[in-house]
């Protein structure tokens, strides 16, 4: 009986020191998660828009540099017809249900999202934010800085009419938290210079037909209307055109929100000034690099700021 | 309705029911919810999961709500605009209810939806007593509601409601989510209502023909008073219900609901003239647009050819209709 209980006992010691041996031998590198299988990942923005056209080309390219790598990576994008937030909330639970590999949302309304953002990570999904932050509670890809680039523009609109004269706010949406930002970093940083008055605020509710109507209003209102802000992509395009149409382009000074196509055209004949762009093919590359990177056990930054550059006629010309 | 060829039918037993299931009103629909969800299952795996099912029955419930009101009012040959934005009214004001008074969570729902009721009798006085057309008072209502929304909340949502809030969107009752409970329980009691009741059986007359069923002693103007208030009380049951489901007051949640609750009505047989359609009908078509919705995320169709598919099924639910018809 006291035999046996010893020899188990070097047993155990000896198996004991086997294993403090191997796991002197501990490698980082198995924690790290083989992917034979191809994931998928699944992108939720808020709405049909061209500027994710351009976060999606930088997921498509991720996704090809990491087929030559190995990994087939299949990238799906859910996106609502509409910035309609019960349909936005549908997708994303039926993402959900369906498990992808990955999930990356931007959020059109923190409140419920984050709710169902929850539901998705007890659901063992791994999501990423994208886009609009939400919470802290989610890694985010994306730009964050909303407020500054609204202080931003002001700084650049003002430098650009001398520091004096009226100007006034596209609002963009009023339900639309990064839109609402940006129009408060610019009215704290206007409320510097003395002599800049704001003589209207309207939402256009990222309409582009209504920033036209709008800007053509204010036109009426203010002859001597020496600069536009912009809280949106689409706001910009809409007071170039009807500034444009007025013939006033040029006397009055358009600042805005990204770097679509129309925009551009409007900075190399004038019309608009400079916009804040956003770097959005970096958050779509990144994006999946990330997830692909969680499903393989890797631990990523909780916050991947991708900053944005004003734009001018300028540096286009470069 | 009775073609003369319903007799000859009737000889034969099983030939009469498929006869009898062919003139009513929701069977093209019932078909085609069948159809989608069988070729949903074989197609693809995560339908029939419990989560999945649940998911879209839920997400039927809150449009299925409002399409219930929106039935209603389109049986008295009327239409209303305004459920959306008076979903998001209601579901502010019960969730200011909430955080602002400390009232006991469960009296929340009584009295969101007995609001609701007063925001639909604001159309219903326009319409029933000053006989105002229903497109234009709606219409006009629409706007007042949403920016009403608006004004009390900046567009910023209202939360955190609670846990003990929480129940009625996000609970279940034996495996069911809660909302889709209450949206069924709803549905069984119209269909009583409109089939067993005197109330029941004005609203068709009215539909029908307002100024015979005048004729007969119906106070018309009394009953689409009502039935605008039932809209409005089931436009706030799905607002307060999504609240609650969402752990927030939405001030921009009810903008998608309305063409939903509408279409959900139509394809399930209600006839926009009046007078026609039913509960049951509408009920399947709820479930059919969230069937719909849920297969083309789960099927990977693009964004861009959505509304397109929806657009098609809509036609083809009312050409089917039609070919019932004659």
């Amino acid at each position: 009986m006291y035999s046996t209980k010893r020899t188990i006992f070097a047993a155990a010691a000896l198996a004991f020191s086997l294993n403090t041996g191997t796991s002197l031998a501990f490698d980082q590198g198995d924690l790290i998660k083989q992917l034979d299988e191809p994931l998928t990942v699944v992108f939720i923005p808020k709405v049909i828009h061209p500027w994710y056209e351009v976060v999606a080309a930088g997921a498509e390219q991720v996704a090809k540099e990491l087929g030559t790598e190995g990994i087939e990576v299949n990238v799906i994008w859910d996106s609502p017809p509409q910035a309609d937030v019960a349909d936005h909330n549908r997708r994303i639970e039926t993402n959900i249900g369906r498990k992808p590999d990955g999930l990356a949302v931007s959020c059109l309304d923190p409140a419920t999202n984050v709710q169902l953002l929850g539901e998705a990570v007890a659901a063992d999904v791994n999501v990423i934010t994208f886009d609009t932050f939400c919470s802290e509670d989610f890694d985010f890809v994306g730009h964050k800085g909303d407020a500054q680039d609204g202080a931003d523009l002001a700084k650049f609109l003002a430098e650009k009419i001398g520091e004096t004269g009226k100007v006034g706010i596209l609002a963009g949406s009023l339900t639309a938290t990064n839109h609402a930002a940006r129009v408060k970093g610019f009215k704290e940083a206007i409320a510097q210079y003395p002599n800049i008055e704001i003589v209207f605020e309207q939402p256009d509710d990222d309409n582009l037909e209504k920033a036209v109507s709008l800007t053509e209003n204010a036109l009426q209102a203010n002859p001597d209307l020496k600069g536009i802000f912009g809280a949106n992509a689409s706001n910009p395009i809409g007071a170039a055109r009807a500034i444009q149409n007025a013939g006033k382009a040029g006397d009055v000074v358009i600042v805005g929100m990204d770097d679509l196509p129309e925009t551009l055209q409007f900075i190399e004949d004038g019309v608009i000034a400079g916009v804040k762009a956003q770097r959005q093919w970096e958050i779509g590359y990144w994006a999946v690099k990330y997830l692909v990177a969680k499903n393989q056990n890797h631990t990523i930054p909780h916050v991947h700021a991708t900053g944005s550059q004003i734009l001018t006629k300028d540096l286009l010309v470069k | 309705m009775s073609a003369p060829s319903t007799e000859n039918l009737s000889r034969n037993a099983p030939f009469a029911w498929i006869g009898r299931f062919r003139r009513w009103e929701a069977s093209g629909v019932l078909v085609a919810l069948l159809v989608l969800f069988i070729a949903l299952s074989f197609a693809t795996p995560a339908f029939l999961s419990q989560y999945n099912l649940s998911v879209v029955a839920r997400q039927a419930s809150f449009v299925g709500l409002i399409a219930l009101g929106q039935t209603l009012v389109l049986l008295i040959g009327g239409i209303d605009l305004s459920v959306g934005a008076a979903a998001a009214l209601s579901a502010i004001f019960g969730s200011l209810l909430l955080t602002q008074t400390g009232i006991h969570p469960y009296a929340v729902l009584p009295i969101t939806a007995a609001f609701g009721f007063g925001l639909g009798c604001i159309n219903g006085f326009f319409v029933a007593v000053l006989r105002l057309n229903p497109f234009i008072v709606t219409l006009a209502s629409w706007e007042i509601f949403a920016g009403a929304t608006l004004v009390i909340t900046k567009g910023y949502p209202i939360r955190p409601l609670g846990e003990q809030f929480r129940v009625f969107g996000q609970g279940t009752i034996a495996g069911i989510p809660v909302p889709v409970v209450i949206f069924i329980a709803a549905g069984a009691i119209l269909t009583y209502l409109l089939a067993r009741t005197r109330f029941g059986r004005n609203i068709y007359a009215v539909g029908g023909n307002r100024d015979a069923a005048e004729l007969v002693g119906i106070r018309a103007w009394r009953v689409e008073f009502i039935v605008f208030g039932l809209a409005g009380m089931f436009a706030a049951l799905a607002g307060i219900l999504y609240a609650s489901r969402m752990d927030s007051g939405q001030p921009s949640v009810g903008e998608g609901w309305l063409m939903g609750a509408i279409t959900a009505a139509i394809i399930g047989g209600t006839s926009l003239k009046g007078g026609q359609g039913t509960i049951v009908g509408t009920i399947f078509g709820a479930l059919l647009m969230a069937v719909l919705a849920n297969g083309i995320v789960l099927m990977n169709v693009s964004g861009y050819w959505e509304r397109v598919i929806i657009g098609i099924v809509v036609l083809v639910a009312i050409l089917v209709d039609l070919m019932r018809r004659r």
